[in-house]
């Protein structure tokens, strides 16, 4: 699917073209996007983080991680997309399975199909708004046309564009990053993670530097993005609220261990502060 | 009543004035002393000498005025001056170019090779403690008298120079935007031109217009070892005791850099 229907689906006109004109035609797939068995996570010697976690992500779902400073979320996002090498168990994802560490083909496999979002919008903020969405293009086939939007192609501009466009922000597409709100930054660097046409959203702490208006405001935007364009979406976060309000199912941390693991419309705040105390 | 608390005498502890001396110390002091005292008696001035100069630098400056003002001299001290400023902008320009991918290379955490960081860190040091007189002597025997030696040695002076701030500027730029575009499976060529070379070039054009200030300054003396430049033209008139014409071209000499430094100053100012 192209980011044009992406836009359309956003501004909220018909979709014409069937989901056919995918690259990747889907077959009917049952596994999940994401699973991991026995999972368990150590630093050096340290106590492991997590162990023998169990977890399934199936396609299309926008799943919250919770839990307390130091619970491992961060720790467990890297470890399912083999950004951190595991310590046990295996892990599957995007079709690619190893322990330990992937290979660096498939590595690379993986992290093609992903768009990340971390906390900090993590820009180059003297550079403009649409040359860092640009950058979504680094890592691909003549990537060099990536480094600045004035020497990137006229699809690559294109796209760009259309994803500033997806998070409103067209208007802003010459300004520096460092002229921007921090929620701008934010929906910048969704569009960044979203250029890539991804298939799966990985996002540390997506809305922790941002006032509660604009952290909504980018929530929202990003969850409507995901699912209109069907990428699984998987995020952390200390905010209840977005927990419940954004996730289809909250998976909660506790003591390396999963505390609880729910879809959101069976959940209440009531039930979430159990993995916050003792 | 009286607060007993604040009556009561607190034995403060006594300090000493001077820190303890130890044995070694001691005789670092008498070593520096020694050297500090040696050095001035032996290479000062002695007040003598002092006042025998002073009516020698009277008779010198009697001799430099009026500066020289024949039209020909002049026309011939004004291409000396371009021809340094060649040297001084094609010097600065080449060294700056070679000082990215040097400074990249022995930039800790952004070069592509981490083992080697510190080979370039040393050939960049090598580069700068060595004098650029020194450098312009060499380049004169091995490619020959003038301005081509001149341009050489600003050349390597500035990757002396450029490459340690390019360097130092490339590792202090903002970590963040690197991490992400690792993430996503970005070279690290393609890090240094999207992400470090951006967020750095503040820093990068500041340094090269210090490192032209520079140039222009030591192309002026270049000349004096027979590379080029307008440093020629003072060497001779000094060796053939023509005052006038050295007072004339140290005035030219004076104008140039002053030019260069405002200019420079007001670009640096235009960064943002
Ligand atoms: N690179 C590292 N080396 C050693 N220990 C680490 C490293 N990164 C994290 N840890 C440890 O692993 C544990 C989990 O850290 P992690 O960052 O995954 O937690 P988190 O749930 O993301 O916390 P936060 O809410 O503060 O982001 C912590 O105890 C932390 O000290
Ligand atoms: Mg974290």
């Amino acid at each position: 699917m192209s980011i044009t229907d992406m836009h359309q689906d956003l501004t909220g006109s018909e979709r014409i073209a069937p989901r056919s004109d995918s690259p990747h035609p889907k077959t009917v797939n049952t596994s999940p996007l994401i699973s991991a068995q026995k999972l368990t996570k150590q630093y050096g010697a340290a106590q492991a983080v997590f162990s023998n976690l169990d977890i399934d992500i199936s396609e299309g779902e926008t799943v919250a991680l919770i839990g307390s400073n130091g619970a491992g979320k961060s720790t467990l996002l890297k470890c399912l997309i083999g950004l951190l090498p595991h310590s046990g168990g295996q892990v599957s994802v995007l079709d690619e399975t190893f322990s330990g560490r992937p290979q660096a083909a498939q590595a690379r496999r993986i992290r093609s199909d992903i768009g990340f979002v971390f906390q900090k919008h993590c820009l180059v903020s003297r550079a403009t708004a649409l040359t860092n969405v640009v950058h979504g293009m680094l890592g691909r086939a003549g990537s060099w046309r990536g480094w600045h939007q004035a020497i990137a192609s006229p699809a690559w501009r294109q796209s760009a564009m259309e994803a500033l466009d997806s998070v409103n922000l067209v208007h802003k597409a010459n300004e520096r990053v460092d002229q921007l709100s921090g929620g701008q930054a934010q929906r910048v660097a969704i569009a960044r993670a979203l250029v890539r046409k991804p298939k799966l959203f990985i996002a540390d702490e997506p809305a922790a530097s941002l006032d509660p208006k604009s952290g909504h405001d980018v929530m929202q935007r990003f969850v409507n993005l995901s699912k209109k364009n069907n990428i699984t979406l998987m995020f952390t976060s200390h905010d209840m609220q977005h927990a419940l309000q954004y996730a289809d199912r909250v998976i909660a941390l506790k003591n390396g261990s999963i505390f609880l693991d729910q879809k959101s419309d069976d959940l209440t705040a009531q039930d979430l502060k159990g993995v916050f105390s003792g | 009543m009286v607060d007993k608390t604040m009556n009561r005498r607190v034995e403060l502890p006594q300090l000493d004035r001077v820190g303890k001396v130890s044995a070694i110390q001691f005789t670092l002091w008498i070593v520096v002393g020694a050297i500090i005292i040696s050095s001035i008696y032996n290479v000062s001035p002695s007040p003598q000498r002092v006042a025998e100069g002073v009516p020698r630098l009277g008779s010198l400056m009697n001799r430099m005025f009026p500066p020289e003002t024949d039209p020909e001299f002049l026309g011939r001290v004004f291409w000396r001056l371009v021809e340094t400023m060649q040297i001084a902008i094609a010097g600065t320009v080449l060294g700056v170019l070679i000082s990215l991918p040097i400074g990249w290379l022995s930039a800790r955490g952004i070069a592509p090779l981490k083992a080697t960081t510190f080979l370039f860190k040393a050939l960049i040091s090598f580069f700068r403690t060595v004098p650029d007189l020194i450098w312009a002597l060499i380049f004169v025997i091995t490619v020959g008298l003038g301005a081509v030696a001149g341009t050489m040695t600003i050349m390597v002076d500035t990757i002396g120079f450029c490459g340690r701030f390019f360097g130092e500027a490339m590792e202090d730029a903002d970590k963040e935007p690197q991490e992400a575009l690792e993430a996503i499976g970005a070279s690290k060529f393609s890090i240094l031109c999207g992400a470090v070379i951006p967020d750095a070039m503040p820093s990068l054009i500041n340094t090269t217009l210090f490192a032209l200030e520079k140039a222009v300054r030591s192309s002026v003396v270049l000349g004096l070892v027979g590379a080029g430049g307008i440093g020629q033209e003072l060497k001779s008139s000094f060796d053939l005791f023509q005052y006038k014409k050295a007072a004339a071209i140290m005035l030219a000499i004076f104008l140039i850099v002053l030019i260069m430094e405002w200019v420079t100053d007001r670009l640096r100012r235009s960064i943002t």
